[in-house]
């Protein structure tokens, strides 16, 4: 496979204050790689050192195996990217700044506004001044998306929209992805990340701390039991390897579980079962599980 | 080319705001001529009752005074400081404003090099305050021919207005360089006004002590309508030090800009 962000040692710092220390991680082309850390663990750091907008202090960053600091106008014909905040010139409507937007690629990008203003439904004929915070997240996404970009940078993008619209836009997401795109999504809203990616980094206080697939993540992680059974469980029936936080109370039993599912399973095939329930952990505890672990 | 539009459109109204405001001084104060040179002897005795050091500050001439240049050289002190005050303000914030607005991430994630930004922004202001510098100039040769109905030396008046151009394009690289060397500036009169007082008080400094010093420093005092109505040419040092200015001064806005980190809004 292709890498499409190659990130070796990057190390941003500003003065004496803490950017990114030794950044490494590669996102391969066709992914949908999460990129989780709360505020300030250094998420922005590292999307505007790929930009360019920031210099590294060490390390390189490569984006289709161009140098992001010497190629940096190269890449970005292929780069759409979504901030967590769109700010945009004053006195313009919408289809001014959509067409300024279009005019750094060198493509006719009007089909592709029309679509994606429509699966929007957006006025382009509206100021921008007057839109709303979340309609002017609308036309960040229609700018970062209208000129079909190869890569998608995503930086905390979904704050300001509605949940209907969140759903078109991962929606949009999705088939972007499907026709090839490769997305970095960038965000501390971990249900996010679970629904749609399927790598993801985590950083802690500039540094990476997990890089995992989703399903390795989900697969290796506790899953938790509760079991009820027609009969009393005995204390340390449940006492096998890979067994923990075990709570019996008469014919009910729940414990967190780690390990070959076939052992335990076969524990639970030992009872009459009345009602049984297995949940995978989401994302917001795997992340504590990491960031307690790496505390 | 899109970049350089856009940052045109955006200059349009200042530039024809700036461009209306100096045009407006220069015609009311020129429509006061026929009347002081009708009055010449009162006037002369008039600015004879002013201060000697007020008069060498203010760059006022007795013996010119009343002449059409002399004249136009005394109002044209004036417009001289608004013109420094629009290529200053034109400089800020062509490149402070990316910053003040957060547009910043928009523009410089497109697929343009750092190069390519600041020189469209460069070229678009040099337009607009090119714009307001000849309409002035042509203006000037009408304003004259219209108010004073006298003859007068054509050459020196063109070299006198045409120092508005020069000395609003050094503000205007001074300017620039400014906003990218502190690219936070929240509002741009109050760097400007300050930045444009100190060098005319340096002027008005140079033109009291006679210090040579004061005036390599002050801006305003490099090209002497004294000298020019006399000699119909610039002194050749100040000439140079203003293209060492706007040349040096563009380099290291261009040195500046390219490694500079663009931080998040």
């Amino acid at each position: 496979m292709i890498k499409v962000i190659e990130i070796n040692n990057l190390t941003k710092n500003y003065g004496k204050s803490r950017g990114i220390v030794d950044v490494s991680f590669d996102v391969m082309e066709g992914e949908i790689y999460g990129f989780i850390g709360p505020n300030g663990a250094g998420k922005s750091t590292t999307i505007r050192t790929l930009l360019s907008l920031i210099y590294p202090t060490s390390g390189s960053a490569k984006i289709f195996g161009l140098d992001c600091v010497k190629d940096a106008a190269t890449i970005k014909k292929d780069i759409g990217y979504l901030p967590s905040e769109v700010f945009y010139y004053d006195g313009m409507k919408v289809k001014d700044l959509l067409n300024y937007s279009a005019s750094f690629y060198n493509k006719d990008c009007s089909k592709r506004i029309k679509e994606l203003t429509d699966i929007m439904e957006l006025d382009v004929n509206k100021k921008i001044d007057d839109l709303s915070f979340g309609n002017k997240k609308k036309v960040g996404i229609v700018q970062g998306l209208l000129h079909e970009p190869k890569l998608i940078i995503l930086d905390e993008p979904t704050s300001g929209l509605d949940p209907l619209m969140q759903q078109k836009f991962f929606q949009l997401l999705k088939e972007e992805n499907e026709k090839g795109a490769t997305i970095l999504f960038s965000s501390h809203i971990l249900s996010e990340v679970q629904r749609l990616c399927s790598k993801l980094a985590i950083i802690k206080e500039g540094k990476i701390i997990k890089i995992e697939t989703m399903s390795s993540i989900n697969d290796n992680n506790y899953k938790k039991f509760k079991v009820e059974a027609a009969d009393e469980i005995g204390e340390d029936y449940f006492g096998i390897k890979g067994v923990t936080d075990l709570v019996i109370k008469g014919n009910e039993a729940s414990f967190l579980y780690k390990g070959d599912i076939n052992a335990v399973m076969q524990k639970v095939a030992g009872l009459k079962i009345v009602n049984i329930s297995v949940i995978e952990p989401d994302l917001e505890e795997i992340f504590l599980h990491y960031y307690e672990k790496e505390a | 080319m899109n970049m350089y539009i856009h940052e045109l459109k955006a200059g349009k109204r200042s530039t024809i705001i700036w461009t209306v405001t100096l045009l407006a001084i220069l015609i009311l104060y020129m429509s006061f001529y026929t009347m002081i040179k009708n009055d010449a002897d009162a006037f002369v005795k008039i600015m004879e009752g002013v201060s000697p050091v007020i008069r060498q500050a203010l760059g006022i001439a007795i013996n010119q005074i009343t002449s059409p240049l002399g004249y136009y050289s005394f109002v044209f002190s004036f417009i001289l400081f608004l013109g420094a005050l629009q290529g200053m303000n034109t400089g800020v914030n062509i490149i402070s404003k990316e910053v003040r607005d957060k547009t910043a991430d928009f523009l410089l994630t497109k697929p343009k090099t750092r190069v390519s930004i600041i020189t469209a922004k460069l070229l678009a202001g040099l337009t607009c305050i090119l714009i307001t510098g000849v309409i002035y100039i042509i203006m000037s040769a009408i304003a004259m021919s219209l108010f004073t109905g006298e003859t007068y030396n054509m050459t020196a008046l063109i070299l006198i207005s045409t120092t508005l151009l020069i000395t609003e394009l050094i503000f205007y690289t001074l300017g620039f360089l400014t906003a990218v060397i502190f690219p936070k500036i929240k509002s741009v009169i109050s760097v400007s006004l300050p930045v444009v007082f100190a060098f005319y008080f340096a002027g008005l400094m140079a033109s009291i002590t006679g210090d040579e010093l004061y005036r390599d420093l002050s801006i305003f005092k490099y090209f002497n309508p004294m000298y020019i109505i006399l000699n119909s040419s610039y002194e050749t040092k100040y000439l140079m030090l203003s293209v060492a200015i706007i040349i040096v001064g563009f380099a290291l806005s261009y040195v500046i800009y390219s490694k500079k980190d663009v931080h998040a809004v």
